[in-house]
């Protein structure tokens, strides 16, 4: 079903839109107000990289969706070999993706 | 892809932004809008509507939360307050940001557009490079040809997601949608900061366990729980 035809609800629409404009605002309010460099922002920063950082290890190790179906095992290898390569092999991003995406498809899907 | 400063100019720097993002975190946001789209469709709701939602609140789980609990039919003031509660770290995203444009020529309704422009993977990415950018100039124009490139590919996700629902192969786009997270997990590992790293290690742990106990608030409460213990555990030589 695609509901191509189905009219546009735009009174919940603009509401949830307007919710969250409204903390982004906040933001660009608090934003201008701070400096880098000083203690308030390196606490909000640590705060917004945490959860940042948080956030993709919640999709990978507690996901919903397609990812769920894949072995919690298999995911953490795959991250946890990644994580050597970055930090053994000089920081290099994409010998670090690849060697975690190949482990993952041997282990989570059995592609290669 | 790397990003030498000194061979950069103010406009190329704009360029350098578009193909950072094209180099790998933009198909995965691509991947990820294509789920959402697929999801919106088999859902009931309209593409317009999902691009409505791609665009207006561009935060895949306040996304997710609208095309839920609007399928279900939950009471508007109910579904605004799921959703901005969904999307809660946007705020510290925006402020955190925006400091590190400071100087970067913005105006007004440009800084409000860069906010709504702004996404956990777009922080991330300048988290990456702004120690190899310290030109402000370039920064900003680094960061808006990024999230411009960004947003386009999350826009052409969620068309072909849901002109595809229910024919997507599942399998083939496990691995797909697992690589998003992953670049900015080790994105993440990369930074040379202390600080930032303990912050990110610590939220890998902190905001899967607060959204396990809280759905709702446990992912926000996770991060400042973090955040603050880095910042107070590991940025004490830092402070003056």
């Amino acid at each position: 079903m695609t509901g191509g035809e189905a009219a546009l609800p735009y009174g919940p629409l603009a509401a949830v839109l307007a919710g969250t404009f409204a903390l982004r605002l906040v933001g660009v309010v608090a934003g201008g107000l701070l400096r880098e460099g000083t203690p308030v922002y390196r606490w909000i920063g640590c705060v917004a990289f945490a959860i940042a950082a948080g956030l993709m290890a919640k999709v990978i190790f507690v996901p919903t969706g397609v990812l769920a179906d894949t072995p919690f095992m298999a995911r953490a290898t795959a991250v946890a070999v990644g994580l050597i390569v970055l930090w053994t092999l000089g920081r290099r991003l994409l010998w670090a993706i690849g060697a975690a995406v190949v482990v993952f498809a041997v282990l989570g899907t059995g592609w290669i | 892809m790397s990003v030498d400063a000194d061979a950069l100019s103010t406009g190329a720097a704009y360029w350098k932004g578009v193909w950072f993002c094209i180099a790998a975190p933009g198909w995965g946001t691509f991947t990820a809008m294509l789920g959402f789209g697929a999801f919106a469709a088999e859902n009931g709701r309209p593409l317009t509507e999902a691009l409505i939602l791609s665009f207006g609140l561009w935060s895949m789980p306040g996304q997710m939360a609208y095309v839920e609990l609007a399928s279900e039919g939950v009471a508007v003031i109910a579904l605004t307050i799921a959703v901005t509660i969904a999307n809660l770290r946007m705020l510290p995203l925006t402020a955190a940001v925006l400091p590190m444009l400071h100087g970067a020529g913005y105006g007004k309704a440009t800084r409000v557009l860069v906010a709504q422009m702004t996404s956990v993977t777009s922080y991330i990415s300048l988290v990456d490079v702004a120690r190899r950018l310290p030109d402000r100039a370039r920064r900003g124009r680094f960061y808006f040809g990024f999230c411009t490139m960004t947003i386009s590919l999350g826009f052409f996700g969620t068309t072909v997601g849901h002109g595809l629902a229910g024919v997507l192969p599942t399998e083939g786009l496990v691995v797909l949608v697992f690589v998003t997270p992953l670049y900015l997990l080790m994105l993440s590992a990369r930074v040379v900061d202390h600080e930032m790293l303990a912050a990110a290690l610590f939220g890998c742990v902190a905001v899967p366990a607060g959204h396990l106990l809280s759905p709702d608030w446990g992912v926000v409460i996770g991060g400042v729980l973090a955040g603050t213990a880095a910042f107070f555990i590991f940025g004490r030589a830092k402070r003056p």
